[in-house]
Order: structure tokens, then C-alpha cells, then sequence
């Protein structure tokens, strides 16, 4: 039984000691999608995807991926035979090459895929007789990349995976996720700080922030849904006229979501001298959002 | 066995191997150096008993090769070998940095489809599994040896001697592999290694108590001396084994990394 | 065969394809019958979203600029440039108000920020007299 949505969570929790790292988490990727997983540092992030994959455990709510729960250790481990992951530290066991590596990984994952391994080898320039314990930070990214797509898997949770990467190493990390998900109808949900990457791959957003969700929707809605307003009054507008503005001056700036027509009626109505309406990036998206919660 | 427990057993394996071969190594050169410097006077050695044998009751043995050959190899090379590799080959596997979180290598371990209870358990069979050969094996040469310097250790005896050594430290290596799933490795081996200091001190000094040392129990004193097996010691020291290994593998089961 | 679309501009990414096949079709850069690389091919040449594409296909056939053949691919439709006479008809209208605006003094930035406004203004009040769809 294949469920629709590839990740779902309900109220998921954890905290460590007094520290609440997640706070009541609710999100839903849809299969086949890419889903940027964004949020400030301590947000909550790589304690989710730890979640996710059964090392960390859950602290209250529910959490399926791939349909199934991941608070069971029995099916947890068969959400792992399913699933590929890059964690945040990209570590491997130290006196390890990389060849010794792949076919210590192969061994558990049946649905292993050598060509998709080598064409990677080859695309990250990873020499095998390397040690794994003494590579840099960007290669390790891109040979933790490459253990992750090579699985055979039908999702992916990343953390940071353009780490360390410089711009050529990053552009064919995204067109390596572009194709998977492209052959192979692969979920990928991904953490990065790197907003740019995000909004050119990713057709999903979950932004999370101190815990909790904060927007969990498609990526053209969102930026459809916002845009940045300027308003220009000839006399000092009253505080409060409009929700969420910085004011300066004569001068009113806001993100409006979902009601730009309205704001842009009030401003009229007020006798706004201009009306400045302009689209967003994913980062105004994001900032905003950030600043709400 | 699949693909993949075989590679559980092979990465146990690789990272085991440099303290089992040193083991080894230490291990047999002891056993040559047993015969190398071979006493014409067997009542010149030992004058303040061996490790975990009273002086008196070394005084009143050193009668011949036999005896000689008892307190230098199982009382006191194999003891000390077999106890220090136990606290070098002790791990779950799954270990944390001493920072606290999880050591390197242990998060990418732990997202494969494997459960946490095989991934333990391998590693700690693997280290026992060493310890056995380690065990055994130097001991073998130990009785072959003999011969040159015309004593005898028939390798029967030699084989229940070093059960009985393997049965005691059994204990010991359970313990060290609590340490390690608690505190991690630096701290399993700085600790582990303090209490085996104290412990062996205490066990040799204070007579009283010399009675209930898993020392004594791996001299298997009470064999060369009475020809009995010490049945509960030995069960004592298994049962402590089985106890505190589960303890372990429960703890990095239930572990946040 | 595309420009890689702008993740950052105002407009969706799947509109920007869309737009980009239409103005090819307009011009005639590409012509009824000719095939489109399928949305997989598509997606990794310009490292984009592959549902993102599909979305843009979608559309596409939904306006009835392209026809999607079972098991062959996305073909640019055979019915004529109906959409074509209609942009080919405004292109001088707002190339001639573009020269006047240049003429005046605006910069592009400005073009573009003044055309939105309009945009909107046009969304809330829709003009006499029709249009068709």
C-alpha cells in the first residue's frame, strides 16, 4: 500500500532535558515532490530528520514516512531500507576508503543501484582508494550525496547538502535531485539554509521556526499569495493603519499574503499618494515568516 | 548469512583488528619470554607471589616447571594480557564523542536498515570472539613450548586453564562495555583502566578478600591445585557477563543520537 | 532549447516556460508539429523541478498550444497561431508606449514596477468593452 503523501507528521514533539527542540510539528510532503525544509539555526531541523529516520526518538505526536510510523523500531528500520540520508555532520566511520564504503553500504540496500553509483563517482570526482576520515568537508557532502542517491530509494532527507560545495559542485548536486526525482518519482525533503537552491528546485516549502510550523505549502502558491506593498501617504499614516508595516515616514512597507487587493483598496481609500506593488523571493518569504511566529 | 551480515561482522572486525593483532602479538612474545628467560632456580622467582597468588603459597609450589610455567602464564601474562585487551576490544559500536554526541561514523551507521540491538550485539560477539582466540591460542603455544626447556603443560590442562581465564574475563569485558555505552570511549578507557589498577592492587594485597577476585578466578588456582573447576565462580562471572551486556545493548537501544 | 527560467522574478516558474513556448510558437522559433524535449529532459538540462515542468506542459495543452501523444511526447499543436495573431497585434501598441516611456525618462526597473501597478489596477476594475479570453 503506497500512501499519497511520501512524509506526514501530527503535533510531532522532542525535547531534551528543558530544551524544547520541537514544539508540536504538523507537515505533509506529497510523493514525488521536492520539499525545501527551511529554518534558523536550533529551529528544529536536523531533530526532525533525525526523527524521521529512527535515531532520535519521538517525544509526543506521530510521525509517518512512507506510510508508515516512525515511532515503530521495526518499521522504522524499513523506513530506512527505503530511505537515503545525508545527515548534518557527514561523517563516516574513520579508517574507511570510499570503496570499502560503498560496498559496505550496498550490502543492505536491495534495491542498490551501481550505474547510479559510478556516474557519480565519476560527476563528484570521488577517487575510491580515499579514506572517507580525511576528506574535506565538500567532498564529504558530495560522497554522502552520492550514498544516499545510489540506494535505490524512494525518499530523501537531507541535511545541508550543498555544504562545503563550491557553485560547480552545487549545480550538480540540484541537477543530480532534479534527475532523480525525475526517473524515478523519488520524494526529496531537504533542509538548507541556501534559499537560492531551495527556490530553483524545490515545487514545496515548509518553513519551521522555534519548533513548529510555520508554512507548509507549494512553492508557486506562496509567492503567488505575497507580495511586497509600498505605500507612500503625503501625510504621516496612523500607527497600526496597516498590519505588520515598517513604517518610515510618509513611507508604509509591508508583505501582504493572500489580500494585496485589499491593502491596495485601503491605501486608495486613504488617498495614498503612490501604490508600489512588487513580487517577492522565497528569502522576503521566509524573513517574514520568521518574524510572525 | 546475507550480504549484510557478513559486512556487520567485517566492519566489526576492521574495527577491532589493531588491538586484537597487538594482543596477539604481546601475548605470544610473552610466551616465548617465558622459556627465553627460564630459571635454573624455580624458588628465585616470584619472591612476592604472583598476581593473584599469595607469596607463601608461591614459595610452597615452585617445585618444578610446571608450577613455573602456572603462575608466570596463567598467573600472571595471560592475566594481564587477556584483562587490558578486554578493556581495548570493549564497545557497543555505538558510541558517543566526548562531546556527547554521537562518535563519527555512528550517525551513518545508524541510518541504515539495521536495528540498533544487531548492530551492538555484533560488535560485542566480535570483541569475545577475539578474546577467545586470544585466549587460547598463545595458550596452545604455551604447552608446545614446554617441551624445550624440558618441562611439561599437557593441553588439556592448558585448554580448561584458559577457559577458565576466558569465563573471568568475560566480566571484566562486560563491564568495559557497559562503560563504553555510558560514557563513551575516552572516558570507558580511563575508567575501565583505573579499576582494573585498583581492583587488581586491592585483590592482591588485602588476603581477606583475595577469596572472590575474578583474578584468582582466571589463575584457576583452585583447578591446578585441587583439580576442581570453581562451578560457581564461573557461573557468578558468566551470569555478571550476560546481565550487564544486555544492560548495555537495552541502553544504546533506547539512546536519542 | 530554453533559457533557464528566474526562481526570484514575480512570475512562477512554470508561467515562464509557458510564456517561453508561447512567444517560440508566436514567432515562429517553433512550428505546429514540431516536438518539445520530454518534461525529464527538460528538467535536468535547466535543473528545475520535473513536476514544475510537467505543471508548464499542463498548461500548455490546457490552452491548446501543445498536444501530448500517448507514448510519444508534447508536440506544438497543428491548429494555427490563433494566439499568435492577438500578441502580434499588441507587440506595436506597447513597444510604441514603451519608446514614450523611454522617451520621458523611465528606467526599467521603473517599466516594469508601473506595468504591475497597472496590472492590479486592471484586475480591480475591469476595462469597458470586451476582450476576448
Amino acid at each position: 500500500m503506497t500512501s499519497e503523501l511520501a512524509i506526514e507528521t501530527h503535533e510531532l514533539r522532542k525535547s531534551f532535558g528543558a530544551k524544547e527542540a520541537v514544539r508540536g510539528l504538523t507537515l505533509a510532503v506529497p510523493r514525488g515532490s521536492i520539499c525545501g525544509f527551511l529554518g534558523g539555526n536550533g529551529a528544529g531541523k536536523t531533530t526532525t530528520l533525525k526523527m524521521l529516520m529512527g535515531m532520535t526518538r519521538v517525544g509526543g505526536g506521530e510521525g509517518r514516512a512512507l506510510g508508515l510510523r516512525i515511532a515503530d523500531p521495526t518499521l522504522s528500520t524499513e523506513i530506512r531500507r527505503r530511505t537515503g540520508f545525508v545527515s548534518e555532520d557527514k561523517l563516516f566511520p574513520w579508517s574507511i576508503t570510499v570503496g570499502e564504503l560503498l560496498s559496505f553500504t550496498r550490502a543492505f540496500y536491495p534495491r542498490w543501484r551501481p550505474d547510479v553509483a559510478e556516474r557519480y563517482l565519476h560527476t563528484f570526482q570521488l577517487p575510491l582508494g580515499a579514506s572517507a576520515g580525511r576528506l574535506s568537508k565538500g567532498m564529504r557532502s558530495r560522497l554522502a550525496l552520492l550514498l544516499a542517491l545510489a540506494r535505490g530509494a524512494e525518499l530523501l532527507l537531507l541535511d545541508e547538502p550543498t555544504e562545503g560545495l563550491d557553485p560547480s559542485m552545487i549545480e550538480e548536486t540540484l541537477k543530480a535531485l532534479v534527475a532523480l526525482v525525475a526517473e524515478q518519482e523519488t520524494t526529496v525533503f531537504f533542509a538548507s539554509h541556501q534559499l537560492a537552491h531551495v527556490e530553483q528546485i524545490a515545487d514545496r516549502v515548509c518553513i519551521i521556526d522555534r519548533g513548529r510550523a510555520v508554512l507548509s505549502d507549494s512553492l508557486d502558491e506562496l509567492k503567488a499569495s505575497y507580495r511586497r506593498v509600498r505605500l507612500v501617504f503625503d501625510e504621516e499614516p496612523p500607527e497600526g493603519a496597516f498590519a505588520g508595516a515598517r513604517r518610515d515616514g510618509r513611507t508604509l512597507s509591508l508583505l501582504a499574503a493572500r489580500n494585496v487587493d485589499e491593502v491596495v483598496a485601503r491605501a486608495k481609500a486613504m488617498s495614498a499618494r503612490s501604490v508600489d506593488v512588487q513580487p517577492v523571493t522565497l528569502k522576503d518569504i521566509f524573513l517574514e515568516s520568521a518574524k510572525g511566529a | 548469512m546475507s550480504a549484510a551480515d557478513k559486512t556487520l561482522w567485517y566492519k566489526a572486525w576492521t574495527e577491532t583488528r589493531w588491538f586484537f593483532r597487538i594482543g596477539i602479538v604481546f601475548l605470544t612474545a610473552s610466551a616465548f619470554a617465558l622459556y627465553f628467560g627460564y630459571p635454573d632456580d624455580y624458588a628465585t622467582r616470584f619472591p612476592n607471589g604472583a598476581l593473584a597468588v599469595g607469596a607463601e603459597q608461591v614459595r610452597a609450589l615452585l617445585r618444578d616447571g610446571h608450577a613455573y610455567i602456572w603462575l608466570s602464564w596463567f598467573g600472571t601474562s595471560l592475566l594481564l594480557g587477556l584483562s587490558f585487551l578486554s578493556l581495548a576490544l570493549a564497545s557497543t559500536g555505538l558510541v558517543r564523542s566526548p562531546e556527547g554526541g554521537p562518535a563519527p561514523g555512528v550517525t551513518y551507521v545508524l541510518s541504515m536498515p539495521v536495528s540498533r540491538r544487531k548492530l551492538a550485539g555484533v560488535r560485542v560477539a566480535t570483541g569475545f570472539l577475539e578474546l577467545t582466540a586470544a585466549a587460547i591460542l598463545p595458550t596452545l603455544l604455551v604447552c608446545a613450548l614446554a617441551p624445550t626447556q624440558g618441562a611439561s603443560f599437557p593441553v588439556g590442562e592448558g585448554l580448561t586453564h584458559a577457559l577458565l581465564a576466558l569465563c573471568g574475563v568475560s566480566a571484566l569485558y562486560a563491564l568495559f562495555v557497559l562503560l563504553s555505552a555510558v560514557l563513551g570511549e575516552l572516558s570507558k578507557g580511563v575508567i575501565g583502566g583505573t579499576l582494573l589498577f585498583l581492583y587488581g592492587m586491592f585483590t592482591f594485597l588485602a588476603s581477606g578478600v583475595r577469596r572472590f577476585s575474578v583474578f584468582r578466578l582466571m589463575t584457576g588456582d583452585a583447578f591446578f591445585l585441587r583439580g576442581e573447576i570453581p562451578w560457581l565462580g564461573v557461573l557468578a562471572c558468566l551470569a555478571f557477563a550476560a546481565t550487564l551486556t544486555y544492560a548495555s545493548i537495552r541502553i544504546v537501544e533506547g539512546r536519542d543520537y | 532549447m530554453f533559457f533557464p527560467p528566474n526562481p526570484s522574478s514575480g512570475v512562477p516558474v512554470y508561467r515562464q516556460l509557458v510564456d517561453q513556448v508561447r512567444h517560440a510558437v508566436e514567432t515562429g522559433a517553433l512550428r505546429p508539429g514540431e516536438q518539445l524535449p520530454g518534461t525529464r529532459k527538460v528538467a535536468e538540462d535547466l535543473v528545475m523541478n520535473p513536476n514544475t515542468v510537467a505543471k508548464a506542459y499542463q498548461e500548455l495543452e490546457h490552452q491548446g498550444v501543445i498536444e501530448m501523444r500517448k507514448g510519444l511526447g508534447a508536440f506544438i499543436a497543428l491548429h494555427g497561431r490563433k494566439g499568435g495573431d492577438l500578441v502580434q497585434k499588441a507587440q506595436p501598441v506597447l513597444r510604441g508606449a514603451m519608446d514614450r516611456m523611454v522617451e520621458i525618462g523611465l528606467s526599467e526597473e521603473q517599466m516594469r514596477r508601473l506595468f504591475e501597478s497597472e496590472v492590479i489596477r486592471l484586475r480591480q476594475e475591469p476595462p469597458k468593452g470586451n476582450h476576448d479570453q
